[in-house]
């Protein structure tokens, strides 16, 4: 199982992330949820390994993940929400290196990553360099990179930006199959559709702190609501959507 | 209301990307660039200026008639040099911001905004460029021939000189980077917009390097300038700063007939390259605009072959040994700076390397021995220097996601790849040369005891780098250049001529050979058995605060 425990980020004076705790168990699809700015990314990089937190730990399986970050690395597979990647590369290329950076032999990898990018619908751009990808090319890419090492753990962070209704659907049935097979998965998502179909369990955050950690039914039935678009709003107190939408317009036509 | 004209707003974008790259400044904001990229020049111009003073007086001292004459024409012939050589590099560095790129068009072409608006505005920024890198370079040099002019050796003819001054250092800077313009419109109009991108980096690196060859081997052609003079050496009418010396000719009365003549030629030629400029660029812009914005660079990458075992081992072993190849090969800011370092090496090479004799350019013998060691050095500290520049910044979090504790790897793998790429190359290449000049015997000594002698140098200069190559977070920009301009003059003087001496003594003393090689070998295997305690690789010079990964 995945922890996150009372896990805290300050920078400078500012507490970004305020004392976070949920997890995710194996076969589990956890949606994390929260406005721009609320926490989510920061909270992410700590789960990587990619920040350090002020306070608290990620555990997997009871194990602080610093006390062996090798071993903890070697289970995650994690989509970044920007398709950074090495431009010059191909994609081909890219999983190669991504595959022998987790000590996958070589021919295992090529193989693997040859498969992937076929059932990806990349194998006619697999020699072509990444700068000429479109974003959801580099998008499933990216994919392919987190899953080539057959992970445990897997953090796609607003990992369908980008792709097209096919794959799109692949991803979401990805997604499912991954659960089915025992890995934990953390989806980080605004679209709060697809989260309420995928994901049995939602954690929200606001402001550096969780404000709804359940699954959706139980949200749905404890705070009377339809939806989780709902559910959402009323959690984080967004405004009213309507008003504001009128007000841009007559900014703009001023 | 004041309505900001779409000219102007376009002039503010084109200016700051000339001082907008990160190769330059990175993460500085315009003002910081401008002001870094203009303090630098203005002091290189100053240090030249100030050097040039005891030179100068020397010279004067001790020479007379027409042994000064043309002592001092040599002289003359230095400010024009080194002001083309930095205005033409600062050109050829900036190639990609000459011209609007694809990224630009992108951008700008939904906006209502007409083409010639847009040729108009880069041509305003060009030219502003222009004229802020001739004042940098020039002003010390010219406050230099001002002082020059009050001495006694230009009485009744200060004015003429300051004059001459300003006429060649602002022709030959004019004609340096409208020359550089003009070449490019000139590749924009015969070149598809693809085969342009492809080509582009080579363009840049040839010319760069050529401007560094250009400024460093000054002292071999100022000396040889009298006798090409005197057999009207082709030559001088080949290299654009020697031109442009003809211009003090023109402004003194008792000119050297060949030299005004060239004085003559560089104004033609200037002229030439001006309205080649301005015709390929009107003609190639339109053009230009619309075919980038249909072209995308989606040519298929050769496929790599198989790493061989010895090389690399383990899968991560593989994995950047591959990586820091496929960079090297592709990534075009990386190759640039290594083609610098390695022109600053073979013109250092060339200097000592040959010696003028008689009129005549020959090999050095005691300098020849030096020049393989001399290049290996800056091929090597290049490769160091270059290991450091991040070849995309974002990306990198790659590495840090699966980092396990493999900087020993890294380690390894970075030393076998300046093995492979750098010293094996740059000693391949120079073997015709040692054949041509040594022959026989020596060649495969000679080869042997450099390649064990670069092997060590390897170990020494990569002491301490425990980073994955291209991955570092940061650019290194905190280098105190005075301390490392030291290190460098130290470091390549005492290798190449120590080990030039070393090698000499080896050919006579066959046991002098025999424990060099046992004692490179008994080193290289300690080196390369040593396992250090495994520990994180370095990302960072120190560990930030907020780390900017712009994951989101």
């Amino acid at each position: 199982m995945l922890e996150v425990r009372d896990l805290t980020k300050r920078f400078g004076g500012q507490t970004v992330v305020d004392h976070v705790t949920f997890s995710v168990r194996p076969g589990e699809i956890a949606g994390y949820l929260g406005p721009n700015g609320s926490g989510k990314s920061t909270t992410v990089k700590m789960m990587t390994g990619l920040l350090h937190p002020s306070q608290g730990h990620v555990l997997l399986d009871g194990r602080n993940i610093r006390d062996d970050s090798a071993r903890f690395k070697q289970r995650l597979g994690y989509v970044p929400e920007e398709p950074n990647l090495y431009g010059y590369l191909t994609g081909l290329e890219y999983l190669q290196l991504a595959g022998g950076l987790r000590g996958l032999p070589e021919d295992r990898v090529t193989q693997k990553a040859n498969e992937l990018l076929e059932l990806l619908s990349l194998r006619d751009a697999r020699w072509v360099p990444i700068s000429a990808y479109s974003k959801g090319m580099k998008q499933r890419v990216l994919i392919a990179a987190a899953l080539l090492h057959d992970p445990d753990v897997l953090i796609f962070d607003e990992a369908h930006s980008g792709l097209d209704i096919a794959n799109s659907l692949l991803f979401r049935h990805l997604l499912r199959t991954l659960a089915a097979r025992g890995k934990m998965i953390l989806y980080i998502s605004h679209i709060l559709e697809l989260v309420e179909k995928v994901c049995e369990h939602i954690v929200v955050i606001y402001r550096g702190r969780i404000v709804a950690d359940d699954s959706v039914s139980r949200l749905r039935d404890l705070m009377h609501l339809p939806n989780l678009e709902e559910i959402f709003t009323q959690l984080v107190e967004q405004q009213d959507m309507e008003s504001r939408a009128q007000e841009i317009a007559s900014v703009i036509a001023r | 209301m004041k309505q900001v004209s779409p000219l102007r707003l376009l002039f503010k974008l084109f200016q700051g990307r000339f001082f907008e790259s990160d190769d330059v400044s990175p993460g500085g904001g315009f003002q910081t660039n401008i002001n870094q990229m203009l303090g630098f020049l203005v002091t290189s111009g100053f240090v030249v200026s100030y050097l040039s003073i005891p030179v100068v007086s020397s010279i004067v001292n001790r020479h007379r008639g027409a042994d000064l004459n043309w002592i001092l024409r040599g002289l003359q012939l230095f400010s024009p040099t080194y002001t083309f050589a930095v205005i033409g590099f600062a050109a050829f560095f900036e190639w990609d911001m000459l011209f609007p790129n694809r990224r630009d068009f992108l951008v700008l072409a939904p906006f209502p905004i007409r083409v010639r608006d847009l040729l108009a505005a880069q041509l305003a920024a060009l030219a502003k460029f222009l004229g802020l890198l001739i004042a940098a370079v020039n002003l010390f040099p010219i406050v230099f021939t001002v002082l020059m002019s009050f001495s006694a050796l230009y009485r009744g003819r200060g004015l003429r000189l300051v004059l001459a001054e300003i006429a060649a250092t602002m022709g030959v800077s004019a004609f340096a980077f409208i020359g550089v313009a003009a070449l490019q419109g000139v590749l924009l109009n015969v070149t598809s917009p693809r085969l342009f991108r492809r080509i582009s980096p080579y363009v840049q690196m040839c010319g760069m390097s050529l401007m560094i060859l250009s400024l460093l081997t000054y002292p071999i052609y100022s000396l040889l300038l009298r006798p090409a003079a005197v057999r009207h050496h082709l030559w001088l009418w080949l290299f654009p700063p020697v031109w442009f010396t003809g211009l003090y000719d023109l402004f003194f009365p008792n000119a050297h007939g060949l030299f005004a003549s060239l004085g003559a030629y560089s104004l033609k030629m200037l002229a030439a390259a001006t309205a080649l400029f301005a015709l390929t660029w009107s003609i190639g812009f339109r053009r230009h605009y619309r075919r980038t914005l249909e072209a995308e660079d989606s040519r298929p990458r050769a496929h790599s072959g198989r790493t061989p075992a010895f090389l690399a081992r383990s899968p991560e072993e593989r994995a950047i040994f591959q990586f820091s190849g496929k960079t090297l090969a592709r990534s075009r800011k990386h190759q640039l700076f290594l083609a610098t370092y390695l022109s600053v090496g073979i013109s250092l090479a060339l200097n000592f390397g040959t010696a003028v004799r008689a009129g005549k350019l020959l090999i050095s013998d005691d300098g020849a021995r030096a020049v393989p060691f001399l290049v290996a050095f800056f091929a090597i500290s290049g490769f160091r220097a270059v290991f450091q520049f991040p070849a995309e910044l974002p990306a990198n979090w790659l590495f840090r996601i699966t980092e396990s504790r493999w900087a020993e790897i890294a380690r390894r793998v970075t030393r076998k790849r300046v093995l492979i790429s750098g010293l094996a190359p740059v000693l391949l290449l120079l073997a015709p040369a040692e054949f041509a000049v040594w022959g026989g015997w020596r060649v495969p000594l000679h080869v042997a005891f450099q390649l064990a002698a670069g092997a060590l140098l390897i170990e020494v200069i990569f002491w301490t780098f425990d980073k994955v190559p291209f991955t570092c977070s940061y650019f290194p920009g905190r280098t105190n250049l005075s301390i490392l301009f030291a290190l460098y003059f130290y470091g390549f003087s005492y290798y190449s001529f120590n080990l030039a001496d070393l090698e000499a003594a080896i050919e006579k003393h066959f046991w002098y050979g025999a424990l060099f090689f046992v004692g490179a070998a008994v080193l290289l295997t300690l080196f390369w058995r040593h396992r250090r305690e495994p520990s994180s690789t370095r990302f960072d010079a120190y560990e930030p605060a907020i780390q900017t990964l712009d994951l989101n």
